[in-house]
């Protein structure tokens, strides 16, 4: 994924399932599972991707750059894949939260404040 | 079982996903579910099943760049258009579903009668061995199936080499075996089998064991019999504890050694067996004596399973090398002189036998394919129909396909949400369709009676057959709208949606009702056929007054008469039969005419040359036959007492034609295997013999006592004064004992059963007439609706200028005319082709008579003017005023 350029146009937004997963790895290697786990948790239980899906999104991910397959851990099961944020991922990730606090912003100025018609 | 599911759909995902992540999936799914596990058996379900529909979509949207979403909110599209116009929906439903229920019905019949392979491993590698030419076999043939006797059988197991292993076998219908059980007593389905019978059709025990090569040696008694699973179920039921016990049949002790598997039923297509024992076991068990020894006697039906590498054509060529030998050492010694050379020149062959036996086949296998082809017709008139309703639909819809276009819809997308509303339909009639036929299959087989047993699955070849069928349905009905669909339409058209009859599809619309009616005229014709050939077999003079006579088939085994006795036994029941209050007249027969079984024998008159020997019928009756069938006297006498064991005759017409006789009575004949001559002492005009098709055929009736009759049954005509006699013939047979069965049934019925196929044929095909008439109503009736709305304007002006209603009326109905005599002209030439195809199955008519073709015609014409005259009504009461308000 090349470096965002600051004049250039915005970097595309990731779905809120991608983005749950980048934030689930931002603490380090994880796999399949784990991952499914804790984007639910972080999500407070709003998204819980089925096995398929959320295999798609890493895949993706990976194809994108976001991710890259690591080696696991000693002693796990073999059949575990692990996956680990990479520099773009982390760019990603970042530039996302940007994205999106941009949009509290003008949500804030634009939209009435709750309450208010 | 869920992992099982789960990895077989991962394995539908090949390429990124499944590659290197496959076994991580695996991992994955397998935890939660064991999670889901945890909180009940309903949360692990649902996340089963959530987890595997996923997977589906996704191997969808892998292979084949479609997002499952976007197809899935077509889908709700098409459902929700379809909910929103239900009288359409029903229709079409309702079409469908008789459409390919009717279809699917006469399909599992016909799969079952005549395509489906014997339930046994490699079936294809079985042929059945027959004569070449049955017809030329003298003696006695007691098999409706391809005969041998059983010398020739012996002969043929110990010389063939062209064939892993042969097999033979009897059924039991000639003399049935009866089952006695706790006092009481039934008759079973049996089969005399060689002892390899079920090792070469591969058929494993399921409880004991099945007979083997030593269980069938001469003189071997009763070594035990081997029940079949459904009868071990229904009459022992399934309890294993039956392998050692022993039961009665005909009042024999025989040991039951094993229940053969699940699923087999026999080698004869609608006669499953009950139980199944040795052939040598006849000597004890068969009515008849000599049978095993007998050359004469054509009872057992022989199979062979073929090599691995062999063919039939090869197997041919070794039986017609083996023929001579195996007829050379079977040649009966008491065998006619002149018959010798033609036995001699017998020859074996071997046919596929992959489908077993069928008498079924020989009856209701042409009457199938034509009804197979029938209900093809109506699936095809079904669907056109079915596109004329849905162009009038989206004729309508128009506008909002030109709005949808406008605001960015793609054609694809357009094209795909109106195949997805006939792909619903078409499943939806599918579904009905299933149903459909199982009550339709009920119905037939319940219509065709008898203690017919034919096993009609739902299995996936079914489900296959009517996926595909519902699929070319849509396809037929479905692509029309979809191609309308694809074009576009400009939205500033002034008309667009708000006139059914507007648009490019009006005139294909015109077609389409064109095709509904050369349909319906074929399938009207096929029932003016069919109806025709019943009531023409109906109106057959039979030579005999058939009404008020019953027939009682007398059961008198159990009693155990010796031969000697039965003449006397048979006599004193007839006279109480006679006694009975409300009989008439009675007489005992040989033969029922029309139920199935006959002999036959061959005459010269006495002292001619018995070269110019011919063939005739015979039958043995009492006296009193005459009178209780109503068959009058031409000349002579009929038999009397004391005729009985007498050699003497009453001829028929055709029989005293023949011969040449001019004055019968007196003149004496020569039966070939008979001692001494028989004296004509009266005749008779021709009666029916086998059944209503058949010419008048020479018949001799000779008195009954004449000959040996073994048969632990006697059957009786009585003729009645009062309607019900039953019940007291009954009484009468009892008190001679009461262990003596009878079954009474009207012989009309006798007749009636004869019929049945075609009765099933005149049935089927005039509803199908019926229905087929109605739709063309019903389509030709929407066109000139549509029409007369599109013509509104014009017929306005008309009227405003001075014409009349009358006028109105006459060239509404004349389009309609038009459309109805081109629709008739091509189907007139479509069923005259076909009707050659159908000549073996009529009687009594041309099937390309022009005047069968005229009534049909006449018949739809009317139906379908009938129900244009409601559109030409309306025409004719259009106001000037108001059609030309909205020009």
């Amino acid at each position: 994924m090349p470096r965002q350029d600051k004049d250039g146009p915005p970097p595309p937004a990731l779905s809120d399932l991608a983005f749950h997963i980048l934030l689930a790895l931002r603490d380090g290697r994880s796999h399949g599972y784990e991952i499914g786990q804790r984007v639910e948790e972080l999500s407070e239980g709003r998204l819980d991707p089925t096995t398929g899906a959320l295999y798609q999104a890493l895949r993706r991910l990976v194809e994108e750059g976001h991710l890259v397959p690591v080696e696991p851990p000693e002693g796990v099961d073999a059949r575990r894949k692990y996956v680990a944020l990479t520099d773009g991922g982390r760019r990603a990730m970042r530039n996302e939260v940007q994205r999106l606090a941009r949009l509290l912003k003008v949500a804030g100025r634009e939209a009435p404040a709750p309450g208010r018609a | 079982m869920w992992m099982a599911i789960y990895r077989r759909l991962l394995a539908l995902i090949d390429g990124p996903l499944g590659e290197g992540y496959g076994s991580s999936i695996e991992e994955t799914f397998e935890r939660r579910l064991a999670e889901a596990r945890a909180h009940g058996r309903w949360r692990h379900l649902q996340v089963a099943f959530r987890e595997c529909f996923a997977l589906v979509g996704l191997a969808i949207s892998e292979r084949r760049g479609w997002r499952l979403e976007i197809f899935l909110e077509d889908a709700r599209y098409a459902l929700r258009g379809l909910v929103r116009a239900p009288g359409f929906t029903l229709a079409a439903l309702v079409i469908l579903g008789l459409g390919i229920g009717a279809n699917t019905a006469i399909y599992q019949l016909f799969d079952a009668v005549s395509m489906r392979s014997l339930p046994v491993p490699d079936a294809q590698e079985l042929a059945i061995v027959e004569l070449a030419d049955a017809s030329r076999v003298e003696g006695r043939r007691a098999t409706r199936h391809p005969p041998v006797s059983n010398p020739v059988w012996q002969q043929f197991r110990s010389r063939q080499n062209m064939f892993r292993a042969v097999l033979a076998w009897g059924n039991t219908d000639f003399s049935p075996l009866r089952l006695g059980q706790d006092g009481e007593s039934l008759v079973v389905r049996g089969l005399f089998v060689s002892g390899e019978f079920f090792s070469v059709l591969g058929v494993d025990p399921f409880l004991g064991r099945t007979f083997t090569a030593a269980d069938d040696q001469p003189g071997c008694g009763l070594p035990g019999t081997v029940l079949s699973h459904s009868f071990w179920q229904r009459h022992f039921g399934g309890d294993p504890a039956v392998i050692g016990t022993t039961v009665l049949l005909n009042s024999e002790p025989v040991p039951v050694i094993g229940v053969s598997s699940e699923g087999f039923s026999g080698v004869e297509v609608g006669r499953p067996y009950d139980l199944a024992v040795p052939i040598c076991s006849y000597q004890t068990l068969g009515a008849e004596e000599g049978w095993l020894d007998d050359g004469m006697t054509w009872w057992l039906t022989v199979m062979g399973r073929l090599p691995a590498d062999g063919t039939l054509q090869a197997a041919n060529a070794a039986l017609a090398a083996l023929s001579p030998s195996i007829f050379e050492a079977t040649l009966p010694a008491d065998y006619r002189h002149d018959g010798v050379e033609d036995y001699l020149s017998l020859t074996l062959r071997a046919v596929p036998g992959e489908g077993g036996v069928s008498v079924l086949r020989g009856r209701y296998g042409d009457p199938l394919v034509f009804l197979l082809a029938t209900t093809g017709l109506v699936l095809l008139l079904a669907s056109t129909t079915l596109a004329n309703l849905i162009l009038a639909r989206s004729s309508a819809r128009e506008h909002e396909l030109a709005l949808r276009r406008a605001i960015g819809a793609s054609s694809a997308r357009l094209v795909r949400q109106s195949m997805l509303e006939s792909t619903m339909l078409a499943a939806g009639g599918a579904a009905g369709g299933l149903l459909l036929a199982h009550v339709l299959n009920r119905v037939l087989l319940g219509f065709l009676g008898g203690g017919l047993s034919l096993d009609l699955p739902v299995d996936l070849r079914l489900v296959v057959y009517i996926a595909a069928v519902a699929a070319l349905v849509c396809l037929t009905f479905g692509v029309v709208p979809a191609w309308r669909a694809s074009r576009p339409v400009a939205v500033e058209r002034p008309d667009a949606g708000r006139n059914p009859a507007s648009g490019r599809g009006f005139a294909f619309r015109k077609v389409l009702v064109v095709s509904q009616v050369a349909l319906s005229l074929v399938l009207v014709f096929g029932a003016v056929l069919f109806t025709g050939t019943l009531a023409n077999l109906l109106a057959v003079d039979l030579g005999f007054d058939a009404e008020g006579v019953l027939v009682a088939r007398v059961d008198h085994d159990a009693l155990r008469i010796p031969q000697q006795s039965r003449v006397t036994f048979k006599q004193d029941l007839l006279d109480r039969i006679r006694s009975a209050p409300g009989v008439a007249s009675a007489a005992e027969v040989r033969h029922v005419p029309m139920g199935g079984t006959g002999s036959s024998i061959t005459v010269w008159l006495d002292g001619a040359d018995p070269a110019g020997s011919q063939p005739m019928r015979l039958n043995r009756v009492s006296a009193g036959y005459l009178q209780t069938m109503g068959i009058p006297l031409i000349a002579g006498r009929d038999f009397g007492r004391s005729d009985l064991g007498q050699a003497v005759a009453i001829v028929n017409r055709t029989f005293a034609g023949r011969l040449g006789l001019g004055e019968p009575v007196g003149a004496r004949f020569r039966v070939e295997g008979w001692d001494g001559a028989l004296e004509i002492v009266g005749v008779v005009p021709d009666t029916k013999y086998f059944d209503l098709r058949e010419d008048f055929r020479p018949i001799a009736f000779v008195p009954t006592g004449l000959l040996p009759d073994p048969r632990p049954h006697t059957d009786f005509m009585i003729r009645s004064t009062t309607g019900d006699v039953a019940a007291a013939v009954r009484r009468a047979i009892r008190e001679v004992s009461p262990q003596i069965r009878a079954d009474i049934r009207p012989f009309d019925q006798t007749i009636r059963d004869r019929l049945l196929p075609e009765r099933l044929m005149a049935t089927l095909a005039g509803f199908f007439g019926a229905l087929a008439a109605l739709i063309a109503a019903v389509g030709l009736y929407g066109v000139m609706s549509s029409l007369v709305q599109r013509r509104r304007s014009e017929i306005g002006v008309r009227m405003a200028l001075g014409s009349t209603r009358v006028k109105i009326l006459a060239m509404v109905l004349r389009q309609a005319a038009t459309l109805l005599g081109i629709g008739c002209a091509a189907g007139s030439v479509l069923a005259l082709a076909g009707a050659g195809m159908v000549r073996s199955l009529v009687f009594g008519l041309e099937p390309r008579s022009i005047s069968a073709i005229g009534l049909t015609s006449l018949l739809l014409g009317v139906v379908a003017t009938a129900a244009c005259c409601i559109p030409a009504a309306r025409a004719a009461s259009v106001a000037p005023r108001d059609a030309l308000r909205n020009e």
